[in-house]
């Protein structure tokens, strides 16, 4: 009788040990799947992101080749067909013998201007030329092509010790002035804008100040495609993109890392 | 009915729960079916336990002598109950464990089913009594289904979270009933008789009281909401 007791007692205390190891393995399962989840949500996260930024860049990559094969085609065609017209005027010029007010002398400084400013749009877009130049001079360039078009007075402050940094880095941040700058031109009805280069010790800061009407995120999206374009472009090159907006302007700062 | 209140009483009720858990099993596997292809036919497994329970109680009220019943319907409902369990997970696992996986190990753990089944039956000369040593053969080849399943799942890509998966809670009631009873079939000189009859119903119970838990992960499994496919 005893032993039938302790046999019974010896039982059940094993299936009750049974169960709750059994209860413990299911937690530590349940643990491990939460962890397993975990990391791989992680993973997709960053193959997402890669994938994005890769995809981003092909894009980029695309419309520089584009901006590329416009420039050139400007530059081959337009350019030289005008450069034959303004050849062919100067000639009849010289058969004719015509007085330097007449309608042709005109239409030759006219042409001359037109050459003068497709050269400097060419110049803006073909990445090479901004690549060759470096950001500094290619900025200089876009403030003076803006400066002569006369709606608004751009400035440009180039303060710290200035370092070249790679093409790439230099292209995407002329690209997201450039698009700034186009912004203010279109939208902001600014009489004036500074665009102000920084070099520190770490990083590198783009600002462009207007002093327009500023957004007015209610009427408009907040991130229209050329701010979202600039964003990406910032976030391309590991930097953080910021947007102030009032009354009294609007000011975009670029920070990027140097190295 | 008295015989049949006594009954349950030596089995601290226990049987009356697996009853009214299979109860809920089975209405909630009909109607759900169709939900999760692995749990298909799963609710024959509660139902087939359930019609062995209804068919042992009625054995109680009308005993051996009545012409209604079979001298060995009850050995006969236990046998058909045995099969269907075996089929029932066999079929579930073959559903969840990767095909590839489940080739190499569920072919030759039904094989060796089938050949210990008809071996069994051979050398005790009895057809309707189940050996012990087939119940263990059962546990283990189930258990052993269970094991790689688990393995399977966490070799695989993440799916869901493991409480919303009902494979997952099927496998943890399968490890529930057949880890949680071995004891008792380990020493079943003291449970059960030479002839496989209960002769400690309390002890017993704990396989009941496993069984009902099985059917009401069994329930919570197939309320499990469907998983979207990614």
């Amino acid at each position: 009788m005893q032993s039938t007791r302790e046999t019974i007692t010896v039982l059940v205390v094993t299936t009750t040990v049974i169960i709750l190891l059994l209860g413990l393995f299911v937690l530590l399962l349940l643990y491990l799947n939460q962890k397993r989840q975990i990391g791989f949500q992680r993973k997709l996260q960053t193959l997402q992101n890669e994938y994005e930024r890769n995809l981003l860049n092909v894009q980029l990559e695309v419309q520089e080749q584009t901006l590329h094969h416009v420039s050139r085609e400007i530059h081959d065609n337009i350019g030289l067909s005008l450069t034959l017209a303004k050849l062919n005027l100067n000639r009849f010029q010289n058969e004719l013998h015509v007085n330097s007010n007449s309608d042709l002398t005109e239409s030759v400084e006219l042409i001359s201007k037109a050459i003068h400013d497709l050269s400097s749009i060419t110049r803006g877009l073909n990445s090479g030329a901004i690549a060759s130049n470096g950001l500094i001079k290619a900025l200089e360039e876009e403030c003076n092509r803006i400066n002569k078009i006369g709606i608004i007075d751009v400035i440009l402050k180039v303060t710290g010790d200035a370092v070249y940094g790679d093409s790439q880095k230099e292209l995407f941040l002329f690209r997201i002035a450039q698009e700034a700058l186009n912004n203010v031109i279109k939208y902001a009805k600014a009489s004036k804008a500074i665009v102000i280069l920084h070099y520190e010790k770490e990083e590198l800061r783009l600002e462009i100040t207007d002093n327009g009407r500023g957004i007015d995120f209610t009427t408009t999206p907040r991130m229209g495609s050329g701010l979202l374009n600039m964003e990406s472009r910032a976030k391309l090159l590991n930097g953080s993109f910021k947007i102030e907006s009032g009354n009294d302007g609007t000011r975009i700062t670029v920070i990027i890392p140097i190295k | 009915m008295n015989e049949i209140f006594e009954t349950s009483r030596s089995y601290l009720f226990t049987d009356l729960v697996l009853f009214i858990c299979a109860m809920v099993a089975i209405v909630i596997g009909i109607a759900k079916r169709n939900k999760f292809t692995q749990m298909k036919y799963f609710y024959l497994y509660p139902l087939s336990s359930c019609l062995q329970l209804i068919i042992a109680n009625l054995k109680i009220i009308y005993g051996n002598s009545t012409k209604w019943f079979p001298e060995s319907i009850d050995e006969i409902s236990l046998e058909l109950f045995l099969i269907i369990e075996f089929a029932t997970l066999f079929i579930f696992y073959k559903n969840v464990i990767s095909p590839k996986l489940f080739s190499q190990i569920g072919t030759p753990i039904l094989v060796l089913y089938i050949i210990s089944f008809v071996v069994s039956r051979l050398m005790t000369n009895s057809w309707l009594q189940t050996p012990f040593e087939l119940y263990y053969i059962q546990s283990v080849s189930i258990l052993l289904l269970a094991i790689v399943y688990l393995i399977d799942f966490f070799n695989s890509p993440p799916k869901s979270s493991l409480p919303i998966e009902p494979s997952f809670i099927i496998t943890i009631g399968t490890l529930i009933y057949f880890l949680g009873t071995l004891p008792i079939y380990i020493a079943k000189d003291f449970v059960f008789d030479s002839q496989g009859g209960i002769t400690e119903a309390s002890l017993f119970s704990i396989n009941l009281i496993c069984y009902s838990i099985f059917f009401l992960l069994t329930t919570g499994a197939y309320l499990c909401k469907v998983r979207e496919k990614q």
